[in-house]
């Protein structure tokens, strides 16, 4: 049995990081319309900036909070050097900028820093503790505590009076902007709080996984998973739904058998288009719309 | 492009495509062989792109699809590796077909998020059904491989015939009907243009030209491997139509051509060293960014000429220009 509970922490502690992507692509896309595809890059790119304070001598919480920072400062250029001369445009000229955006910053990763994988050590130790019956990593544990406090932080922000605006702007830009709001900024801010948690989750999964610039390229497959499955346009089912996923994916790798590691993207590919075809607002989406 | 400046480029392009290998060593027009297959792709993305209005950010997946017909029936089944080209064509243009119908009432971004994941999963599934593609280390086409210089001729030859044919189609009714769907899906569909079949035929026909690039790669480099048809390979094929024009099909040469020799031009940028992958991504990738803001700010200009242009017709009418 505790095999199983240890299985159940690894697969929140990547559900965790699932989940805090899955809340940053919903961010983005409740506030632009388009899916950003460079959101794991971006976050990669992050995890890279905080590796190299902490090889500069730092300590790893300052580095960390340093990062979240210019991550979200990062976010704020973005939308307005990227974004606001687009809006307007088709779609498919928002899914190439990001693409482009995502070959651009992963290029760049390569470029500084090598494609080999460098180990980064967290705050957290891979010792195990017991809890509730159980073997549970500590660094399990405390991905999914950090991932959780910066849901919640996102959360409180939702709850404020830039989130009620955030979700004006989002539901009808035009009425938005008649009362008075800011939707470009508003729109800036979404993709500063995304980066922010991009960098969050980079960040976690550099500490468990190693640090190469390929880092969250399947995990992008996954978050987009649960943000479908959760809700494209809720944050909350977003949350849940790449929790989800990410428990799920572990345990299917664990116990069914044939299935394995290597068959994850696949598995993932089915939940992505199973929630996409079957339900394409998601679980929490708003009902009734076409 | 103008008829007469388009033939004179597409003469031009086809002479230095026959002298190449004359002129060239047997690597280099191993790599130009290669960039045949990439036109062939990248014709089927910006195919799409133009028509549709749809990003494909999983062609990758066709070129697997097409590659692995390819060499199953070329190693298991002792066909002729020139009959499995049109097999591996069918096989991606019905992948594609399905494609189509099935993101067809989704909104454009999910399809290009559909794309997205078969381009992820499509190396996974490669490595998982081993018995059918070798795994990891692939398979093999015959014992006696492809000569370079006859298989260089043959991806020239498929992709000038793919490029003429694109360029057909892009001038025929169906591409109109596209078109007026993508502009504006509620007139189309009330005139009578049937959105399911139409989406087919678009996803199809890009599909169609995906396998083809992908059965061009294998026959090229004698065998089919997962690590033939990364992500990367999709995601760089979708910048280099954006690069060559935004989906127009003049660009898909040009296109093939950055997307092979991305690496080497980028060897020159600092702390670049040979074989290293950074700088040639990062030179698409921001000359994606580039070409997509200068064609919003081309679009923004475009449309102020042209109202432009209304006000100084209404004014030369004596009338005061309508609207704004």
């Amino acid at each position: 049995m505790s095999g199983a509970g240890a299985h159940v922490a690894a697969g929140l502690a990547a559900g965790a990081i699932d989940a805090l992507l899955a809340v940053a692509i919903v961010l983005v896309r409740r506030a632009s319309g388009v899916v950003n595809f460079a959101q794991a890059a971006l976050a990669t790119l992050s995890a890279f900036g905080c590796a190299t304070l902490v090889a500069h001598g730092w300590r790893f919480w300052p580095a960390f909070a340093v990062t979240v920072a210019l991550s979200f400062g990062g976010g704020l250029v973005l939308a307005g050097a990227l974004v606001a001369p687009v809006r307007r445009g088709p779609v498919y000229g928002w899914t190439l900028l990001t693409v482009g955006l995502l070959l651009a910053v992963n290029g760049l990763d390569n470029w500084i820093w090598g494609p080999r994988t460098r180990p980064f050590a967290g705050p957290f130790s891979a010792h195990t503790i017991r809890l509730a019956g159980g073997a549970v990593s500590r660094r399990d544990l405390g991905t999914v505590v950090v991932a959780g406090a910066a849901l919640v932080v996102v959360a409180v922000v939702g709850r404020s009076k830039a989130g009620l605006g955030l979700r004006a702007a989002a539901a009808d830009p035009g009425a938005a902007h008649e009362l008075g709001l800011g939707v470009g900024r508003l729109g800036a801010l979404a993709w500063a709080l995304a980066a922010a948690l991009g960098a969050v989750a980079g960040v976690l999964a550099a500490t468990a996984h190693g640090l190469d610039p390929t880092l969250l390229r399947s995990t992008l497959l996954s978050a987009l998973a649960g943000a479908f499955l959760g809700g494209i346009d809720s944050p909350a089912g977003a949350a849940l739904g790449g929790s989800t996923v990410g428990v799920g994916l572990e345990l299917l790798a664990t116990y069914v058998h044939g299935v394995g590691s290597s068959l994850r993207p696949v598995a993932a590919f089915a939940v992505l288009l199973a929630a996409i075809l079957l339900r394409p607002s998601g679980l929490r989406g708003r009902w009734g719309r076409p | 492009m103008s008829g007469r400046l388009g033939l004179l480029t597409l003469a031009v392009a086809a002479g230095l495509v026959a002298v190449a290998p004359v002129l060239l060593s047997t690597r280099h027009t191993a790599q130009l062989a290669v960039v045949a297959a990439y036109t062939v792709a990248t014709l089927g993305i910006s195919l799409l792109l133009r028509q549709t209005g749809r990003s494909s950010l999983g062609q990758g997946a066709f070129m697997a699809l097409g590659g692995y017909t390819t060499a199953i029936l070329a190693s298991s089944h002792g066909v002729r590796e020139l009959w499995t080209i049109p097999a591996a064509g069918g096989v991606a243009a019905a992948a594609g077909a399905i494609v189509g119908l099935v993101t067809m009432r989704l909104e454009p971004i999910s399809a290009g998020v559909v794309t997205f994941g078969a381009a992820v999963a499509a190396p996974a599934v490669a490595l998982r059904f081993a018995g059918l593609t070798g795994g990891q280390r692939g398979l093999v086409l015959a014992a006696r491989p492809f000569e370079a210089r006859h298989a260089y001729a043959l991806a020239w030859v498929v992709a000038g015939v793919l490029f003429v044919a694109a360029w057909a189609f892009s001038r025929s009714r169906s591409a109109r009907a596209l078109r007026a769907l993508r502009d504006s899906p509620r007139d189309a569909a009330a005139s009578g243009l049937g959105r399911a079949s139409h989406a087919a035929l678009a996803f199809g026909l890009s599909g169609a030209y995906g396998g083809i690039a992908g059965s061009l790669l294998v026959i090229e480099l004698g065998r089919a491997e997962p690590g033939q048809f990364p992500l990367r390979l999709s995601l760089v094929l979708l910048a280099g139509a954006a690069v060559g024009g935004l989906g127009s099909i003049w660009g898909a040469l040009p296109a093939a051509l950055l997307v092979r020799y991305a690496d080497q031009l980028a060897g020159s940028f600092p702390h670049a060293r040979s074989g290293q992958v950074g700088p040639g991504t990062f030179l698409l990738g921001a000359g994606v960014v580039v070409a997509v803001l200068a064609g919003s700010a081309a679009a923004a200009l475009g449309r102020r000429s042209r109202r432009q242009r209304a006000g100084d017709r209404a004014e030369a009418l004596g009338q005061a220009p309508s609207g704004e």
